[in-house]
């Protein structure tokens, strides 16, 4: 178990574009290892990319089984060389991310995306998301190409400082 | 033709400013139109465009709006806008534009992102900025949205925003604003 630092803006490696990784199951099973115990580790995370860990890796990891917003969903997934092959029904509403601990913005995603990818065994195979899923994998891939959600930025309306909640009593 | 009033107020923030102004423009049949407004940290500025009715004039207006600017102790500027403002609301012919700018928070981004739009008559109809925390550096976060009145000045601009990117050591992503035709 490795739990690493989340990189906030502006390390870099959040504005690379990460090239296609090679299929080295060593390699991958340690980064996906890493993303999944770092993930964990941050309550209400859904996804992490690679790079958000210091990884020029081009793979992620989604799980939003556990959020309120999830609708139908895949559990955990973790996606090597993933691409986006179709994107449907799109839809704006507000994300957050961890490389940006005190901003939220209304971002404009698809809703349904169909996607191939590799899985932990280095098997490729097709997918299709839906939802809140879709969603947290665009964010997550947007990211092994240096885009951040900030980037998606529609109006200067779109961003907000996240609240802090009052503690409950 | 109808009266306006342009009206800015700012003070610290708490409940209650906007029901007691729109108050006063509700009981003598005024109406708020377009306005933004907002919490700035521990302060809330308002801006309005108020079209007043035949019976009521400027002097009336500001007249009941004083004891309320008095108990919130607000900065309130206001005017009375002029008859050819007025006809000129209409919609300009130009090419809308978001810029998203961000980076490590340091003197002079607003002022030369702004200058350089302003060399080339590019509009600025919306500007927000926010500074935040981000793991113990301060971020600075500024969009705009921006009228750009051709596709040559477009290109140009876009050139000079890539020095300026390099220049101010932030990120920049400059697009047209998206209509979603439904």
């Amino acid at each position: 178990m490795a739990i690493q630092p989340v990189l906030t803006y502006p390390h870099p490696s959040l504005k690379q574009k990460i090239a296609d990784s090679p299929l080295n199951l060593e390699l991958l099973t340690r980064v996906l290892t890493d993303l999944n115990d770092t993930m964990n580790q941050h309550d209400g995370c859904v996804g992490l990319a690679a790079p958000q860990i210091g990884y020029s890796q081009r793979c992620v990891i989604v799980d939003v089984s556990q959020s309120p917003r999830a609708g139908e969903n895949h559990g955990l997934l973790k996606l090597i060389n993933p691409v986006i092959l179709e994107a449907s029904e799109w839809k704006v509403s507000r994300e957050g991310c961890l490389s940006f601990p005190d901003l939220l913005a209304n971002v404009k995603r698809a809703q349904k995306i169909r996607l191939s990818a590799y899985n932990e065994k280095l098997e490729p195979f097709e997918m299709t998301a839906l939802g809140f899923e879709a969603m947290a994998i665009q964010h997550e891939l947007d990211h092994l190409d240096g885009i951040l959600f900030l980037d998606r930025i529609r109006s200067s309306k779109d961003l907000f400082e996240r609240r802090k909640h009052p503690a409950s009593l | 033709m109808k009266k306006f009033i342009s009206l800015s107020a700012i003070g610290e923030d708490q409940p209650g400013i906007v029901a007691a102004l729109t108050k006063v423009f509700y009981e003598t049949g005024c109406n708020l139109e377009n306005s933004s407004m907002t919490q700035l940290r521990g302060d809330f500025a308002v801006l309005m465009m108020v079209s007043l009715p035949e019976s009521v004039t400027f002097q009336t207006l500001n007249g009941l709006l004083q004891p309320i600017i008095q108990k919130w102790n607000l900065a309130v500027t206001m005017r009375e806008l002029k008859p050819e403002e007025v006809e000129n609301f209409g919609i300009p012919s130009v090419l809308p534009y978001t810029l998203m700018v961000y980076g490590l928070d340091h003197p002079g981004i607003v002022y030369r992102v702004a200058q350089t739009a302003t060399e080339q008559k590019i509009n600025i109809t919306d500007l927000r900025t926010h500074v935040t925390e981000n793991n113990g550096a301060s971020l600075y976060s500024l969009i705009l949205e921006m009228e750009i009145p051709n596709q040559a000045t477009l290109l140009s601009f876009q050139k000079n925003l890539e020095h300026l990117k390099e220049e101010l050591h932030v990120d920049m992503t400059l697009k047209p604003v998206e209509v979603d035709e439904l």
